[in-house]
Order: C-alpha cells, then sequence, then structure tokens
C-alpha cells in the first residue's frame, strides 16, 4: 500500500522544480508527507534557504540540509530569501529570452504601437471547438467537475482580514 | 456627496489628470470628460456582440506592439487548454480565442469578448500544463467578469458605442471603433486594472482550473516562479506595474484556498504534454 501511494505521488507530481532554489519567509515545519496530519520531520528558521524538488497539489517537496520533506506551496518563496534590512535586490532566477535580439512588450512598445488588423484577424482564426476542446482534455484524463468560486468571505481567513490587506 | 459619488469625481480627475500627462499619444484630447463621466450610470449595458467588437479592438491595438508567435502547433495546443478552461466558466459559448505573441517579456492579456494573449516570455516560465490553465484562468475569469470592459466604460471613448459611431458600413464603423479605441485601451492596459480585480480572477482562476480538472495550485506555482524574479528585471516590468506583487497574491490565494483543495493533489499536471507542445520555443531559447 505505502508503495502504492508513493507510485502516485511520483505520477502526479510535478517534477519541474527541480533543482530551484527557494526559502522559508517564516518558521516552517517540514513533513515526510505532503499531508497535514505527517510527521514533522524537521524545523527549519525564518529565512533558511531550501531546494526544490517537486511539487504535488498544495505541497512542495524541498531539501534543507540533511533533511528532505515537504511544505505547504504557501510557506515557500522562490529564489533568495530578501535582506532584512530592505537594502540590495535578492538575486534573481534570470529570465530566458530570446538568442536573436530581443522582442518587447514593454509600456513604451505598447503606446506606440499601431493597431494591426492583419494579426489580429491571424488571431480570430486561431481557435477550437467545444468538441475538440473535450476530446483534448479527455486524451489527458482531465475530468470536468463542478467547484463553487471562493466567494469573497471565504477568501477571509476567520477573525475578518488581516491587517494590512487592503493597502496592497 | 455620496461616498460613491466622491470616489467617481475622484476617479474622472485621476483619468483627466492622466490624460493630460499623456499628452498626443492617447489622441483624445477632445473627449468631454466630464460630461461622459457623468453620463456613465446612465450608460445602456454593453450587448455582448459589442463587447466582441470592442474586443477585437483591443486585440489590434495589444497585437500592434508584438504580433502574433508563428508556431501553429503550439497555438493549436494553448488554444485546447483555453477553450477547454473555458467552457467551465459562466461564458462557456464566448468566441474565445488564444494566442501566443512574440514577446520575451513576461505576460499576459485579456480583452473583451474572450481574446487573451499570453507572450512567448511568459510560456517559457511555465513549467506544466497545469500551471498554463491557471495562467488562462485568471485571464478567462477577466473576460468573464468583464474587468476591462468595465474599466473601459468608465473611460471617456467607450460613449462611441452609445451615439459616437454613426459611420456608414460595419468596417468603417470598425475602423472608427479602433481609432477612438486605441487610447484608452494603450492607457488602460499600462496602467492596470484595479488590483481588487486581479485578486479577483486569481481566486476565480484557480476555481476554473480545478473544474477543468487540473491540480488547481498551477497558477500559485506560477506566482512562485514570478516571486523568484529579479523585481527590477526590465522584461517583468509591465507586468509588476499593472499587477500586486507575486508574494501577496500568494498569501491571499492560501488564506482563499485553504485545504478546501487538498483532495486534488493527485490531480494532472500534464508536463509532459506541456513539454511536448512547447519544445520549439525551448529549443529556440538558451
Amino acid at each position: 500500500m505505502k508503495r502504492f501511494a508513493a507510485a502516485l505521488v511520483l505520477a502526479a507530481a510535478g517534477a519541474a522544480s527541480a533543482g530551484e532554489s527557494g526559502y522559508v519567509p517564516k518558521a516552517a515545519e517540514l513533513r515526510d508527507q505532503p499531508v497535514a496530519t505527517s510527521r514533522v520531520v524537521a524545523r527549519i528558521d525564518a529565512g533558511r534557504p531550501v531546494e526544490l524538488l517537486l511539487r504535488r497539489g498544495a505541497w512542495v517537496q524541498v531539501g534543507s540540509g540533511s533533511a528532505t520533506g515537504w511544505l505547504r506551496l504557501a510557506e515557500v518563496r522562490g529564489g533568495s530569501s530578501k535582506p532584512v534590512s530592505g537594502a540590495g535586490a535578492k538575486p534573481a532566477r534570470p529570465i530566458k529570452r530570446s538568442d536573436s535580439g530581443i522582442r518587447g512588450f514593454s509600456e513604451e512598445e505598447l503606446i506606440v504601437g499601431s493597431p494591426n488588423q492583419s494579426e489580429a484577424a491571424k488571431f480570430r482564426g486561431l481557435g477550437v471547438d467545444a468538441r475538440q476542446a473535450a476530446s483534448f482534455a479527455r486524451a489527458a484524463n482531465l475530468k470536468s467537475r463542478k467547484r463553487d468560486y471562493l466567494e469573497m468571505d471565504e477568501y477571509m481567513p476567520e477573525g475578518g482580514p488581516p491587517p494590512g490587506f487592503f493597502d496592497e | 456627496m455620496s461616498a460613491s459619488g466622491a470616489r467617481s469625481a475622484l476617479l474622472a480627475g485621476g483619468c483627466a489628470i492622466l490624460l493630460s500627462a499623456c499628452g498626443g499619444d492617447f489622441n483624445i484630447q477632445n473627449v468631454d470628460i466630464g460630461s461622459v463621466v457623468k453620463n456613465v450610470s446612465d450608460l445602456r449595458p454593453v450587448q455582448e456582440p459589442e463587447e466582441i467588437e470592442i474586443g477585437r479592438g483591443v486585440a489590434e491595438t495589444l497585437l500592434g506592439a508584438r504580433p502574433l508567435l508563428d508556431d501553429a502547433e503550439l497555438q493549436r495546443y494553448v488554444n485546447s487548454v483555453g477553450l477547454w478552461v473555458a467552457r467551465q466558466s459562466e461564458r462557456p459559448e464566448l468566441p474565445w480565442h488564444f494566442a501566443v505573441n512574440d514577446s520575451d517579456h513576461v505576460n499576459a492579456f485579456a480583452a473583451p469578448g474572450g481574446y487573451i494573449v499570453v507572450t512567448k516570455g511568459m510560456m517559457r516560465q511555465l513549467r506544466s500544463e497545469a500551471e498554463l490553465a491557471g495562467v488562462l484562468g485568471h485571464e478567462i475569469a477577466h473576460v468573464v467578469q468583464k474587468h476591462h470592459l468595465k474599466a473601459l466604460r468608465k473611460n471617456a471613448a467607450m460613449n462611441l458605442l452609445g451615439t459616437g459611431v454613426a459611420a456608414a458600413t460595419a468596417e468603417s464603423r470598425h475602423a472608427e471603433l479602433v481609432q477612438q479605441l486605441a487610447g484608452p485601451a494603450k492607457e488602460l492596459y499600462a496602467r492596470g486594472l484595479d488590483k481588487a480585480d486581479e485578486f479577483e480572477a486569481d481566486r476565480m482562476g484557480v476555481v476554473l482550473s480545478a473544474r477543468g480538472g487540473y491540480d488547481p495550485y498551477g497558477l500559485p506555482a506560477v506566482l512562485q516562479t514570478l516571486s523568484a524574479a529579479d523585481q527590477k528585471d526590465a522584461f517583468l516590468a509591465l507586468l509588476f506595474k499593472t499587477h500586486p506583487s507575486p508574494e501577496a497574491r500568494i498569501e491571499k490565494l492560501a488564506i482563499g484556498m485553504g485545504n478546501r483543495f487538498d483532495g486534488f493533489a493527485q490531480a494532472p499536471q500534464n508536463a509532459s504534454r506541456f513539454e511536448q507542445a512547447t519544445r520549439k520555443l525551448r529549443l529556440a531559447s538558451q
């Protein structure tokens, strides 16, 4: 049974985080399974770096020192922790760009551009129909399910919004 | 003056300051903003065909900055993911069109009526189909909630749909619409929507991707990727200017999602199908 569960984890997990670095902005508990009730294998101090290994739903598998375990996605940030003083930029994950010249979509390029009717006509030519979309979904075992939107009051933690919620 | 009246007046003032600061770029100096704003609450609802035509005009403006990426296989793939997610929304029958444009900047845009553009630069940041579904779900939510349409309607030039356009043919009418729309559309896409609209699109986007059967943590994972990038990177400047910080978005999604989606832990991410569809992009970048 345990082996079966492990195989499921591998099947569902997104491997692509592997090798990326991150950190925990607040002290966090590393768990041995991507389940809130599973055993805590290590405690990580605020600001400590972690290596991102896998993501599975709400959970990210990370390596921290000699320990490996799972944190909730919201407990992990990508990149390196910012200096407490706020001075200096954090080392960045580079943005991949074209090998032959930069093709922009900056604010300036947006403003100086002229409406492009022929590209828009091509755009209107792109699309699939509902039957094709359904067949595309079936091919990857995607099943439509009912799910209500998160209401605003649901979106708030119990006891109302945290300080600064509306200050963004 | 009521609170909402005061807010409208502030908005109108802010609008006028913005437009005058923008000078000739936006070519709508002759519009009497005061009278239009006064009439905003009286404007009739925009019907769906008009909304789609406005979206077509906005798409022409967005594609004026950068054209589409020439990769038919990728365009079809993005349309397949996009329509599947859009079919889970309250507006499944809109004529949805999705596209990747040829820009290294990291961004995505929605225009009224179902037009959605993702930059090539954004595609390169993604790791799986579930992440793409999350990004598209966010943009689809903007269309479902008519965020851009409402923002454009707050702006002067949208009065053109009432009585402003009286051209003889559909084509000349559209040309006039595009001309009048270009300035306000550029201003809106350079300034961004209200942050509340962005948070709403986030929390709807994760649900739309979950309804489509995807791992709903695709969007939070993309935001985590963006949180790792240099906040001063020029290729992220417009995205970061027009959206709340990735950290704030992750935190609000974490509050909203709580443990409601823990049952989706086995939902597909489809990393391998995504890798296959984007292989030309990866070959072209080092």
